[in-house]
């Protein structure tokens, strides 16, 4: 009787979930409900849980719950450790979950909402979750050996070497691009900046209570910590308003870059226990209890999506990045559908943590359906404004234009309606001079969301709601760019003491000081060419990111293929194999686009071509001649990145193809001798 | 079933609230230890944080 109860919940779930997603798909006439989003998703990935997950567990990998892991082996109490499944469940979530489900699907809603919404789901359920999962195995089964030594072990010493280079340039380009999303939300606002750099003191302050009032107290210095932030919030306001005070806080975008430069070559130097570690603990709180807050706004509020399901820019002719929808919709959304850093994290601590091999599919394919949850909440968040405001807000001053009435007539003739009153009563009501170009998705990703919190729990909090959600998103961005900047350094030290050994001890003062320059000069450079471009920055930085990060899941999804196809269960290696080909075309195609399109708005060269011809031919003024140059230098330098990419991407796939020849003539010989 | 005490320790453990307290269990419990001190929580704490942040362990 159960077992046909539970066919019947089951039956009905997918049935719910087909229903929703179709009506997504399909309604046109009327505006659709953000609840059926929701619907969709929860359906959609409860479903692909129970059935595919558990499918490739039993058949494909053959988890075994009787076999000890790495954490029971090795139990060490330092990186052994076997967890509880919920607790490793929180631990793991609380990594892979970062700022890129909320920027990725913010700016591909520029397509619409459909072409995101559909890659987030589908990506997710056969790509990224599969992805997370199939690697958490495979280090798992190899005592939690990282992305890096597997590429090494089962691809060969180029693919190891390539897994490296790949996972070091991510880190550059994410935390350049994260950090132009700041100082675009900060630029001119006295209320967001005073939130943000208020957010550092109150975590030394934390850092201090956890390290030597009550060490180790973890919960208490978080929730003094997080009242002190939503006083900050408040706090903002006060100096806004004050005509003294807020000039203090008052800065261009170039000012505020290098801030944030100077900043983070601090952080990275001084001790995790004073900086990094507490605004961790306060991020992650934060950012859950805006997760669920969000998730509980929605279900309240029910706001109808403005958004188009798709617009006119699939074309490849959208204000915030070029490119047409297929291939940069794919590569847009990374994080949220496929996420290849996913894989560092599915071996690096999460392996050593688990108790029995039985968890690894709540772990790895749950984890990231519930961040590809949060990518559909931003979706919905960014969907949920009237379309002429998201892009007034979106489009960057070499787009639209500096003056108000030219930005709005430029979005009025695009078809989208909005006004020079609606845009500065907005800015009013949230407490901004302006929202004019805040490109890169922060800013109207918390007018969103304010709307969605204002709407649901009281419309005259617009403003502190605005500047809560700018904050929620800065304290984990800053996190992610301190921790990435760490990183990289100790990847560096690792490499630099093979030239000289004094250089790879991670605790030598002059070494971290060196690598930690050498780390924050890369990113700073992409963060200022970023600043100074008037096309906003985002345009180039954001597709360069999602390439750089696809391709390090088509390394990922290489290794488990690789796996699959020696272990002698070709027959299952589809389930990475096709996420795999997929990654394939849309890197391949999208690295294409942005080397060699002719579209000055996509291709890197032909932009470069296009600004040497302007300079020859006198169109741009004396004082732009210096930006212009250090533009073109840019672009050309990020065509090389990309063709760097694309080899790493095909030298790693060619290693695959022969590994999978070679097995099959193996085989075939073996059945051969048989007879 | 569900109780706000299961719900409080999860708090605890999954933010590493109670992590001292497990350590010091386990150092107990062990046999290796016997002879030397368990760390104090300050010292204790420091060193989890170092071999927490001396690797990936924050995402896009």
């Amino acid at each position: 009787m159960k077992n046909i109860g539970n066919k019947i919940i089951w039956a009905l779930v997918s049935l719910l979930g087909a229903f929703a997603f179709s009506l997504i798909a399909l309604q046109r006439e009327e505006s659709i409900n953000a609840i059926w989003f929701i619907t969709a998703a929860i359906c959609i990935f409860t479903v692909a849980y129970r059935f595919y997950s558990a499918w490739i567990a039993t058949k494909a990998l053959v988890i075994d719950g009787s076999r000890q892991t790495p954490a029971v082996k090795f139990s060490n109490s330092q990186d052994f450790v076997p967890t509880n499944k919920w607790v490793l469940f929180g631990i793991h979530f609380a990594a892979i979950a970062g700022p890129g489900p909320l920027v990725g699907p913010t700016l591909a809603a520029q397509f619409g909402y459909l072409p995101g919404t559909i890659w987030i789901l589908v990506g997710a359920v056969v790509g990224g979750a599969v992805q997370d999962m199939v690697i958490l195995f495979f280090s798992v089964r190899r005592n939690g050996k990282s992305l890096g030594q597997m590429a090494k072990e089962e691809l060969g010493a180029l693919a190891g070497f390539a897994s490296m280079i790949g996972t070091f340039v991510i880190m550059i380009i994410l935390i350049a691009v994260l950090g132009l999303v700041v100082v675009n939300a900060m630029k001119n606002s006295p209320w967001a900046t005073s939130t943000v750099v208020a957010t550092i003191p109150i975590a030394i302050l934390v850092g201090f209570y956890m390290r030597f009032i009550r060490p180790g107290r973890v919960l208490e210095a978080t929730a003094i910590g997080v009242i002190l932030l939503l006083m900050a919030v408040y706090m903002g306001s006060i100096i806004d308003n004050s005509e003294s005070m807020r000039s203090y806080f008052d800065h261009s975008g170039l000012f505020l870059a290098w801030s944030l430069i100077i900043y983070g070559f601090i952080a990275a130097v001084l001790p995790i226990w004073m900086l990094l570690a507490p605004r961790d603990y306060l991020s992650t709180f934060v950012k859950l209890g805006t997760i669920i807050f969000l998730a509980i706004a929605i279900a309240i509020m029910q706001p109808e999506i403005k958004m188009p399901a798709v617009t006119q820019f699939v074309d490849g002719s959208g204000p915030i990045f070029g490119g047409s929808v297929f291939p940069f919709v794919f590569i847009t959304i990374a994080c949220g559908a496929i996420s290849g850093f996913h894989a560092l994290i599915s071996s690096g601590t999460t392996p050593k943590l688990i108790d029995n091999e039985r968890h690894i599919p709540m772990i790895g394919y749950g984890g990231m359906l519930l961040e590809a949850f949060v990518a559909i909440m931003a979706m919905v968040a960014a969907c949920v404004l009237e379309p002429g405001i998201y892009f007034a807000i979106n489009s960057p001053v070499g787009i639209v234009g500096t003056e108000a009435n030219e930005i709005i007539s430029k979005i009025n003739s695009w078809g989208y309606s909005v006004s020079v009153e609606q845009m500065n009563q907005l800015a009013e009501d949230v407490g901004e001079s302006t929202l004019f170009a805040r490109t890169g998705g922060a800013p109207s990703l918390a007018v969103g969301m304010a709307t969605i919190f204002a709407n649901a729990f009281g419309k005259h909090l617009l403003a502190l709601w605005y500047h809560f959600a700018i904050m929620f998103e800065a304290v984990f961005i800053l996190t992610t760019l301190d921790s990435g900047t760490r990183v990289g350094r100790f990847m560096l030290q690792d490499m630099l003491g093979n030239l000289h050994p004094k250089l790879g001890q991670t605790s030598w003062l002059p070494s971290i000081i060196l690598t930690s320059f050498i780390v924050v000069s890369c990113w700073g450079y992409f963060l200022y060419i970023g600043v100074i471009d008037p096309n906003g920055g985002v345009n180039i930085l954001w597709p360069l990111f999602g390439i750089a990060n696809q391709m390090l899941a088509a390394i990922a999804l290489s290794v488990g293929t690789a796996i699959l196809i020696k272990s002698d269960k070709i027959k299952f290696a589809w389930i990475t194999a096709i996420p795999l080909v997929w990654l394939m075309i849309v890197t391949t195609t999208a690295s294409y686009q942005k080397i060699f399109s002719e579209d000055v708005r996509i291709g890197f060269l032909s932009a470069a071509n296009s600004m040497s011809e302007k300079i020859s031919n006198g169109y741009i003024p004396d004082y732009g001649i210096d930006v212009a140059q250090k533009l073109i230098f840019n672009l050309k330098l990020d065509a090389g990145i990309t063709i760097f990419l694309v080899i790493i991407l095909w030298i790693v796939i060619i290693d695959v193809i022969r590994i999978a020849l070679t097995t099959k003539i193996k085989n075939r010989k073996r059945k051969l001798s048989d007879v | 079933m569900f109780s706000l005490r299961k719900l409080w320790l999860y708090i605890r453990t999954v933010s590493g609230d109670n992590d001292y307290e497990v350590y010091l269990e386990n150092f107990s419990s062990c046999k290796k230890h016997k002879k030397n001190c368990p760390l104090s929580r300050g010292e204790y704490f420091k060193s989890k944080l170092e071999g927490k942040w001396n690797k990936i362990n924050r995402c896009c």
